[in-house]
């Protein structure tokens, strides 16, 4: 069975998944936007012992549960969810990590890049607006190639158009997606946190 | 990344410096891993497949002394002698 959650927010997908885990179903799959419905489905499958892996899937998240026997846990699930603080993004407004001398903000980026792609808790949006929308045209292969393992794992990589377009790089983006002012700040307001680098 | 080399150096300059010369091995940079140094700095990563290539450019090119530099070949967050 396959759940489409696509555009729902926690606790909907918990609570979606919760009542057919609760059922008996076996061969459960349900499909969600990103890092964060993952996280939260994650944390529901360990509780009732049928844990779950995740893979990308046409640009969302494609979550299977484990088969066995449900175990019984109170509630319909929405204690699962993340509190807003267990999410984060990070935010790039130039293409440099802070400020000083711009070579140097650019490998601390590219760093910075690298150790977030290889952390166990990855950002749930990486956001690049002025300037940093540079990080994203391929400077760097690095930084596409990082990011790119992020958006492989759930993460969302939002690329200001009106930036690229600014900088007349809009035909060079070479990883994220081009979004615009809602999206972002809509982004910095989900997340518990949103880390300025 | 199970398997790369590494350069760590004595000073940031250098790391930058290293990773621009080594581009044509497709360099890389990274933190210095922890099990290495618990100091801050940039280490310069090497793929095994471009291992000769960059060590070619690295002897013909660098300039650096030995004492301003260490090589690695790192294996699974392990350090191998050779």
């Amino acid at each position: 069975m396959r759940i489409d959650a696509i555009g729902k927010q926690c606790p909907i997908p918990v609570i979606m998944a919760k009542k057919e885990l609760d059922a008996g179903v076996q061969d459960l799959e349900i499909i969600v936007d990103g890092q964060t419905q993952v996280d939260n489905l994650a944390r529901l499958g360990d509780s009732v012992g049928r844990p779950v892996t995740a893979e990308a899937f046409e640009g969302k998240m494609l979550v299977k549960f484990a088969n066995g026997e449900t175990a019984k846990v109170e509630g319909d699930g929405s204690a699962m969810c993340a509190t807003a603080n267990d999410t984060y993004a990070v935010f790039f407004n130039k293409a440099s990590v802070g400020s000083g001398d711009d070579e140097l903000g650019l490998s601390l980026a590219k760093m910075a890049i690298f150790t977030l792609s290889e952390s166990e808790k990855l950002p749930s949006y990486v956001l690049f607006m002025n300037g940093g929308v540079k990080l994203t045209t391929g400077i760097e292969p690095q930084i596409v190639e990082n990011l790119q393992t992020m958006i492989d794992k759930g993460t969302k990589v939002l690329v200001c158009g009106t930036c690229l377009n600014f900088f007349g790089v809009k035909d060079e983006l070479k990883v994220g997606t081009v979004s615009n002012m809602y999206d972002i700040l809509g982004a910095m307001q989900e997340v518990g946190k949103v880390i300025t680098l | 990344m199970d398997e790369y080399y590494l350069y760590t150096f004595a000073s940031t300059h250098a790391a930058i410096q290293t990773e621009k010369l080594l581009k044509p091995a497709e360099s890389r940079i990274m933190p210095v891993p922890r099990f290495i140094s618990a100091s801050c700095g940039i280490a310069v990563v090497i793929k095994p497949c471009n291992r000769e290539k960059a060590e070619a450019i690295f002897k013909a090119e660098s300039n650096l002394s030995e004492n301003e530099y260490a090589y690695y070949h790192i294996k699974k967050g392990t350090i191998l002698a050779d």
